[in-house]
């Protein structure tokens, strides 16, 4: 289903647009987004996941009515877009469908992260019915034998690619989530799978390999970033910081840090899925106090034009030194002190 | 420049198409005018025009020549 058939989601899209634009194109305090991690047992074992060792929080799970309440309260504030990911969602394909439904899929545009494994054309059309209208694939190159021994799963890279037709036969959007750091920047691979992408006119979805675990001081330099721009002007792409809207494919609208939380399974609700600082909990708080907490940290309520948690090395050294783990996140009254709040004068005053 | 002119400009600088095609187009006949591509025109005309349209009519805005037909119902006079 296109968004185009989702008024609701118009709608919030076109005044989401506008917020936008009357801000000069930066994303500012409008929310946009929520990803839902509904619980994280996964068929995969990668080596790189943030989670891995953490396999005894696997029967922690959203409940159904939790699903719905947080899209109800971010239906109210504006949000326009869903985002479904785990661990992997499609180990359980009617728990899936049920998710999708419990959200509300007519209010959302509704994505689901998946490693592809279990994403046959029967499963893409059940949940493109259901309301699902774009899948992101987690695949970064075409090197099958070192895409399987990473994930510790044998046909892994085959399933995923053959996963772009299913879904696309489907009718959904379909894109691969690709990593994107200064160990790949300059790698043949990767260029190779970006015109594999480009033959078939698959979009890419990066994101930045996060400089911690198996990443650690991975931090893009000058001519990295160089060959993210060349990229950008060159195939079919987007990013977190890149205004998708923006046709010369150079404007940059800003870290989402809050502007798209990210709900863990316990329901403790993070800036980001990178940012293991917890901002509130939506058993225990509406998502707009939540929200409007997490834009009172200065860091995520005023303008970055870099990822916090990829780029910004003093943020990263100051404040993510704790906790790795969704799990077990910081409370962010214990990570931030008083001078790293937007006093509420001024946080008003710049909102209007 | 007349408002035709202006409406016409935008899709060509939305489109990368020129006038003559941009008179014959429709939804998605180019890759440009997708689900973003629609937005991204919608605000532009709402910017150029100074109004800003309902859910129904961006939805209904599916071609060079419907466009023309929701834009009189804003009070734009094409002729003008």
């Amino acid at each position: 289903m296109s968004i185009m058939e989702k008024p609701r989601v118009v709608d919030k899209l076109h005044k989401y647009r506008r917020n936008l634009r009357k801000n000069g194109g930066k994303v500012g305090r409008t929310p946009r987004q929520v990803a839902i991690d509904y619980n994280n047992a996964c068929n995969f074992r990668c080596e790189f996941c943030y989670e891995v060792g953490e396999a005894k929080y696997n029967t922690q799970s959203l409940s159904f009515e939790d699903i719905t309440r947080i899209c109800d309260e971010a239906d109210a504030l504006g949000v326009w877009e869903i985002i479904l990911q785990g661990g992997e969602l499609l180990i359980n394909v009617e728990n899936t469908k049920k998710i999708i439904a419990a959200c509300g899929p007519e209010r959302f545009k509704m994505v689901l992260i998946t490693n592809g494994y279990f994403l046959s054309e029967e499963v893409a059309k059940e949940l493109a019915a259901e309301g699902l209208d774009g899948v992101g694939i987690s695949v970064s190159s075409l090197d099958e034998e070192e895409h399987d021994r990473s994930r510790k799963v044998a046909g892994a890279h085959k399933r995923a690619l053959e996963a772009f037709d299913h879904a696309k036969n489907a009718g959904l959007d379909v894109w691969a989530q690709v990593l994107f750091g200064h160990h790949n920047a300059h790698s043949k691979e990767l260029y190779e799978f970006l015109d594999y992408l480009k033959e078939r006119d698959i979009a890419t979805n990066f994101f930045m390999a996060m400089p911690y675990g198996v990443w650690k001081d991975n931090y893009m330099d000058a001519e990295d970033l160089k060959k993210f721009k060349e990229i950008r002007k060159n195939y079919k792409c987007l990013h977190d910081l890149w205004d998708e809207f923006d046709r010369n494919k150079e404007a940059i609208w800003g870290c989402w840090a809050v502007n798209r939380i990210f709900v863990t399974p316990m329901g403790d609700v993070l800036p980001c899925p990178f940012i293991n600082i917890k901002i509130g909990n939506i058993k225990e708080q509406s998502l707009k106090e939540i929200i409007d907490y997490g834009f009172s940290i200065k860091y995520f309520g005023e303008y970055s034009n870099i990822c916090l948690a990829a780029q910004n090395r003093s943020f990263r050294d100051k404040y993510l030194s704790g906790s790795t783990s969704m799990f077990t996140p910081e409370p962010a009254a214990a990570v931030f002190a008083a001078e790293d709040f937007i006093i509420k004068e001024k946080q008003e005053e710049e909102h209007e | 420049m007349s408002n035709l002119e202006k409406y016409t400009k935008i899709f060509t600088e939305s489109f990368e198409v020129d006038a003559e095609k941009a008179k014959t187009l429709k939804y998605q006949d180019v890759e440009a005018w997708d689900s973003i591509g629609h937005m991204d025109l919608i605000a532009s005309l709402e910017d150029e025009f100074d109004i800003m349209m309902e859910a129904d009519d961006i939805i209904d805005f599916n071609s060079f020549e419907k466009g023309i037909e929701i834009m009189t119902k804003y009070g734009i006079d094409m002729n003008a």
